[in-house]
């Protein structure tokens, strides 16, 4: 089982911007966390600082207790295997087969990379990303090409990528923003069924409240870069979810509504 | 409205024309100079410009029919020619990639790496392709491979550019989805920048095979094998029916290759 621990992060970017300050929190193993925000919040900073591919001002992520930001390149791959991303535009490389693009998820696991191309690949790793395919539902589509896809469909492709590598935390951010109503809550019953059938841990960051709410066992809200709450879902009422989008400016609070709750 | 009339506007109204810089002025007046001293020592006059077009006369009636009893010969030096600019490629392109992977700043294993790459890249397309095969007939001798090796340069300095500008517009999205599984470095570059670019990095290998074939025709004029060398002597020797001749089969492959090519770019993007 995995943890992680976020202590203390901060975010200056080079032109002034604050985009994280002083954020701290901790995923325990087997949680189904939802970190709440609107644009500009801060989350996408956060979720590339967890993975270092966000070089922090301050502060330190811990994967089971160890710091990643001293880690070593090789070191920093194996923590990287253990960690599925979904990401919010999916990051298929488009004119590859879908087949193909499941089998680069294998990329941290097999002997050399060249392991995880089609062409070189060992039958147990094809074996193993038609069955992850299949998970998803699309066994039937290894053949075409990614971008032959409906959005949904290639979030999925990015699903099953993201099981070739046996994940133990999966981070997704916004995993759903990209996709229309119907299509994002199947994305998001997928991820989840997964998830409980393989009792992962589960970091995701949403903007929707409604969403959030009802897959999130926790939630965590960021505004303006600072953590407002950290709290269980049941202790959470609809009144702490509007301090969230609460605005000064009346004219930001008409945008937020548009693109969040 | 009550100050209406000529006086209005006059500080704010832009005036036609701005005022030349010095530098600017100066720079047209040295331009039109030079023009002036080409056009006086091309020492153009209209007696030499109706020889000039009688001259064309004579060439064309010496040249009309083409003599097609060499053209078995001539087709083989074609068929060098062809070779030449496809295995010049061919080399060419493989050595591209990964000089535009060093040369691009997302795939750079250090600037200073970059730097010294754009600017080898670059040396070799600045120096004319004549001028390379002129060293290459000094180094290798004369014949075809000086003229291979020429194209390779020539492919070098193009495609190196071309396939870096791509990749550099690669979306980093793809790419960071394989670092954050745990993908080295060759498996992100092999598995997202190199799939990306491909449809790319194939319609400008095949433009550089067009060029290559254009090119290839020419060097034969200082001796790098091909059809070149044989234009130059059917034109010294003012033989013009077989200059003719191999004008026109240059044409017709020439033609061929920008057919061909053209449809498998359409095919592939």
């Amino acid at each position: 089982m995995i943890s992680l621990d976020v202590a203390q992060l901060s975010k200056v970017y080079p032109d002034g911007t604050t985009a994280l300050k002083d954020v701290s929190f901790q995923v325990n193993p087997g949680e189904a966390v939802v970190l709440l925000g609107h644009n500009g919040s801060g989350k996408s900073t956060l979720f590339r600082s967890i993975t270092n591919f966000e070089q922090l001002t301050s502060g330190e992520v811990f994967i089971d207790g160890e710091p990643i930001q001293s880690l070593s390149k090789r070191k920093m791959r194996l923590v990287r295997k253990r960690i599925g991303m979904v990401f919010q535009d999916f990051n298929l490389i488009y004119n590859l087969s879908v087949f193909q693009n499941v089998l680069f998820g294998a990329m941290g696991q097999a002997k050399t990379s060249l392991h995880t191309f089609n062409w070189f690949a060992p039958k147990n790793l094809r074996m193993k990303a038609m069955e992850c395919l299949d998970r998803v539902g699309l066994a039937h589509l290894a053949n075409r090409r990614a971008d032959a896809l409906s959005g949904g469909q290639q979030q999925r492709v990015a699903i099953a990528r993201m099981l070739m590598q046996d994940p133990e935390l999966i981070l997704a951010d916004e995993p759903i923003a990209s996709l229309d109503p119907k299509a994002g809550r199947e994305v998001m019953d997928l991820l989840w069924e997964i998830v409980r059938e393989r009792a992962l841990t589960v970091f995701c960051i949403l903007h929707q409240m409604d969403v959030a709410k009802e897959y999130g066992e926790r939630i965590l809200a960021l505004k303006n870069g600072r953590l407002l709450f950290d709290r269980p879902m049941q202790e959470i009422s609809d009144e702490t979810l509007s301090l969230l989008y609460e605005q000064k400016d009346a004219a930001k609070l008409a945008s937020y509504e548009e693109a969040g709750a | 409205m009550a100050d209406q009339g000529k006086d209005r506007w006059q500080e704010e109204m832009p005036a036609r024309a701005k005022r030349p810089s010095l530098g600017g002025f100066l720079l047209t007046v040295v331009v039109v100079a030079f023009l002036f001293s080409g056009l006086a020592g091309a020492n153009l006059s209209v007696d030499r410009l109706f020889d000039g077009v009688l001259n064309l006369g004579h060439f064309t009636m010496q040249a009309v029919p083409p003599d097609t009893s060499r053209v078995p010969h001539v087709l083989g030096a074609i068929v060098e020619t062809f070779e030449i600019a496809l295995v010049g490629t061919a080399f060419g392109v493989m050595i591209s990639l990964p000089v535009a992977l060093l040369a691009s700043t997302n795939t750079s294993p250090h600037p200073v790496v970059r730097t010294v790459t754009r600017g080898v890249v670059s040396m070799l397309r600045t120096v004319p392709e004549l001028i390379w095969a002129l060293v290459f007939v000094i180094a290798v001798g004369l014949g075809p491979l000086a003229g291979i090796l020429t194209i390779i340069i020539d492919t070098i300095g193009f495609c190196a550019r071309f396939f870096s500008e791509r990749i550099e517009e690669i979306r980093k999205g793809p790419s960071q989805a394989l670092e954050s599984t745990g993908a080295t470095q060759f498996g992100i570059i092999a598995g997202s920048v190199v799939p990306a670019g491909f449809p790319s990095f194939v319609g400008t290998s095949l433009f550089a095979v067009e060029k290559a074939i254009r090119s290839a025709v020419i060097l034969g004029l200082v001796g790098a094998g091909g059809i070149g060398v044989e234009l130059n002597t059917a034109m010294s020797m003012r033989m013009f029916d077989e200059a003719l001749m191999i004008i026109i089969l240059i044409l017709i492959v020439v033609i061929t290759v920008e057919q061909i090519s053209t449809r498998i770019r359409k095919k592939i993007i």
